[in-house]
């Protein structure tokens, strides 16, 4: 710390790692608490356009003099972090993420889900990725990964151990972009395979909660098929008790089960039944898990690319669409008209 | 799985608010937080009861909101010497004065004035070594480490181009310019001399306009604002407390702090649709300006200067689950889903010191300490430019009038 900043008390100078969060909601408000009560990482700067984001940062940190900035590039080139965390609503993280790149930003960037509210914006994205130099990760925070329950059900998937992954059901009274998106992309993550087609329903309405009015995302049921012949459906309503919530892995020799409350994953085979992983469920662990993947290649938690965010948009996309025409199966790869649909999503 | 589904039960119930468990919370504390998770945040115990606000009758002031926290300096910091030149010894010279006489620190090295006895007397009251009319002497000194210009608005401009070229820090008083194209050429004074301008929009500073906000960043997205900034402008020209040139440049003079505050509360407008009528052919008795700020999303706000009307400035945020209410500007409320109407409280140094000011200053030596433009709430020169493009914008009447009407048209209720 230089001699300038002596004066400035309590800007956690002992942590290993330096982070700059963009946009400052609700969420990011609670992995900031998380990461630095932690104590292995120093919130640099943040940057926020809303004034009341601003006072309820001030509410908080006002001692730790931590600057708060209107626009990204301030935020980046003032502070220089390591990781830049993209935290805004949907809307608005491709614009942040490209200021992240047109201000020449060196650093790591992870980028909240769901990646962009239409795949037109996400494709954009990654075209500006790949016109950039390679020398940054750039992750999408899909925090199931980062769980260590979720990484030992990806072992035993790669390990081949109960042969092919043939159908993966999950159930959840949940909306499906908010938090079944995750869910959505632990499944692609497990197959491993290119979308085939999508069929939805979709609730008739969606709920009104902390995000606003204005966004739209509903729950319901929805069909995945791959083009290696897996599928997958998602049961986002409310369900009878005795339906088995959670998600279950159906395997040539085996199935797979995490319960609904994310606590531990049972393997069973002709062989008996197994504990894989148990844990306490804390999101914001996992949240952490994701910010050291980033800075330390070392780490088990395997990231999620921007194409496989949008692959989980797609989803997303396609359920919609479904949804509007009678539940007609959507095939991949999506048409022009249904890539650039911007959905409202948060 | 019955016991989830309890469980999931008992935390939905608890989410959608605190009415369904009220009988676990005391009244007060029900007053108070939004929902028990809200009341859980705050650590569970409700905020040492507060006195009400200045201005505000007991009565009304029911209960104070959970957002508060205190701005002034803490003791026992090695803070770096910072020694400021000061432009300006007049009324609001002297607001400024106060504030750094207090901050840790922070001497005033050098005065420039214009002249008056008001200079000498300012000078002894707050120990400046030397007073001045020299301009050109002034800006070259090296026991100067930045500017704070407190001129008056006729000045503004040519002074802060002087200050600017020095490659020194500069705290000015608004207007920057008197249109957006005069602060756009202090932007790029500053830009060329690598260093930066602070415009003082102290209302961006007030603590219970920061303590309003925490509160309403809880309650869901902002739909909306209203801003309502009369000024009795016939009436302070009849004084004449300011120069002619002020009345001419009222507009942007005076109105200035009223769309500020808005566009720093809810951004930039996409689009801003305007009915202006400055009435200059009747010395702007009785001008009005309106304007209807569109921000996308649904999300708009409606600006309203009725000039020659009770001088009482009102701001109105609007969120999904609760809305702010200031009015003055110096005294607000946060009012609740649940229509619990929740006092605002002040920081004792908006008491102490003219609201805004000692925050706002203390933000900027501070920035000079560090040797970095300051970040938010601050008015940068590029912020205040923007801002003033906004005011041309709603000046720029883009909605047109009715047709002049015969007989002559009446005042409503008149």
């Amino acid at each position: 710390m230089s001699a300038a900043r002596a004066f400035e008390n309590g800007s956690g100078p002992g942590a290993a790692h330096t982070f700059t969060a963009l946009g400052v909601g609700r969420h990011a408000f609670a992995v900031i608490d998380y990461l630095l009560k932690a104590g292995r990482w120093q919130l640099v700067s943040a940057s926020d356009r809303s004034a009341a984001a601003y006072a309820r940062f001030q509410s908080s940190y006002h001692d730790r003099q931590i600057p708060f900035y209107a626009s990204v590039a301030e935020a980046l080139t003032a502070t220089q972090p390591e990781v830049a965390y993209i935290a805004a609503t949907a809307p608005a993280h491709v614009a942040l993420a490209e200021s992240v790149l047109a201000a020449g930003f060196g650093g790591q960037l992870l980028i909240e889900k769901p990646i962009a509210c239409s795949l037109a914006e996400a494709d954009r994205l990654l075209e500006g990725l790949l016109a950039q130099p390679a020398t940054r990760r750039v992750a999408v925070n899909f925090n199931r990964r980062g769980a260590p329950l979720y990484q030992s059900v990806k072992a035993v998937v790669r390990s081949g151990e109960l042969g092919r992954l043939k159908h993966i059901d999950y159930k959840r009274d949940m909306k499906l972009s908010m938090k079944g998106s995750h869910y959505i992309d632990l499944i692609n993550w497990y197959m491993g395979a290119p979308l085939a087609t999508v069929t939805a329903e979709l609730a008739a309405d969606s709920s009104v909660d902390t995000r606003g009015a204005f966004f739209y995302d509903p729950g319901g049921w929805v069909e995945i098929e791959y083009a290696s012949g897996q599928t997958a459906r998602i049961d986002a309503v409310d369900h009878f008790p005795d339906l088995g919530e959670g998600l279950c892995l159906e395997f040539e020799l085996g199935r797979i089960q995490v319960d609904v409350n994310e606590s531990a994953a049972r393997l069973m085979s002709r062989q008996g039944e197994r504990e894989l992983a148990a844990e306490a469920a804390v999101t914001y662990a996992w949240i952490a898990n994701v910010f050291e993947a980033l800075v330390s290649p070392a780490e088990p938690c395997v990231l999620c690319s921007v194409a496989e965010a949008a692959d989980s948009l797609a989803v997303i996309v396609a359920a919609q669409w479904s949804h509007r025409h009678g539940r007609a199966p959507v095939a991949f790869p999506l048409p022009a008209d249904i890539r650039s649909e911007v959905l409202r999503l948060a | 799985m019955i016991k989830t589904r309890i469980k999931r039960a008992a935390k939905r119930t608890l989410k959608a608010g605190y009415h369904a468990f009220g009988w676990v919370l005391p009244a007060r504390v029900r007053r108070e937080f939004r929902t028990y998770r809200q009341f859980r945040r705050m650590g569970g115990q409700p905020p040492a009861p507060a006195p009400a606000p200045a201005g505000i009758p007991a009565a009304t002031a029911v209960a104070t909101a959970p957002y508060y926290w205190e701005r002034r300096e803490r003791p026992g910091v090695d803070r770096p010497a910072v020694r400021v030149g000061l432009v300006g010894a007049g009324n609001y010279a002297q607001h400024h004065l106060k504030v750094l006489a207090d901050l840790d620190r922070v001497t005033v090295t050098a005065l420039l004035t214009a002249g008056a006895a008001r200079g000498q007397a300012t000078a002894a009251r707050y120990n400046i070594p030397l007073v001045t009319q020299d301009r050109g002497q002034f800006v070259q000194r090296d026991d100067i480490d930045c500017f704070v210009v407190v001129a008056s608005a006729r000045y503004m401009h040519e002074i802060t181009l002087d200050c600017l070229a020095t490659g020194k820090p500069v705290l000015l008083e608004k207007p920057p310019g008197i249109t957006a194209l005069e602060t756009a050429s202090l932007v790029q004074q500053a830009l060329a001399h690598h260093t930066f301008g602070m415009v003082c929009m102290n209302r961006r500073f007030y603590s219970v306009l920061e303590h309003g906000l925490a509160a309403l960043a809880w309650a869901g997205p902002i739909r909306g604002a209203v801003m309502e900034f009369p000024l009795a402008f016939t009436s302070d020209r009849q004084s004449r407390r300011l120069a002619e040139w002020d009345y001419e440049h009222y507009y942007m003079r005076n109105a200035i702090h009223g769309v500020d505050l808005l566009r720093y509360v809810m951004g930039d407008p996409l689009a801003v649709h305007s009915l202006a009528w400055p009435n200059e052919a009747y010395a702007g008795a009785a001008a009005s300006y309106a304007a209807l700020l569109d921000y996308g999303q649904g999300v708009t706000a409606t600006v309203v200067d009725l000039w020659d009307t009770v001088q009482r400035p009102r701001l109105h945020v609007v969120a999904e689950s609760g809305w702010l209410e200031f009015e003055p500007l110096e005294a607000g409320w946060f009012i609740s889903e649940h229509q619990d109407k929740l006092a605002l409280r002040p920081d004792p140094v908006d008491v102490e010191y003219r609201p805004g000011v000692y925050a706002q200053d203390l933000h900027f030596i501070n920035s000079v300490r560090r040797g970095v433009a300051p970040a938010r709430p601050a008015c940068l020169l590029p912020d205040a430019y923007r801002t003033m493009q906004l005011m041309e914008r709603i000046q720029a009447n883009s909605l047109s009038h009715p047709a002049p009407a015969a007989p002559a048209p009446t005042l409503i209720n008149a």
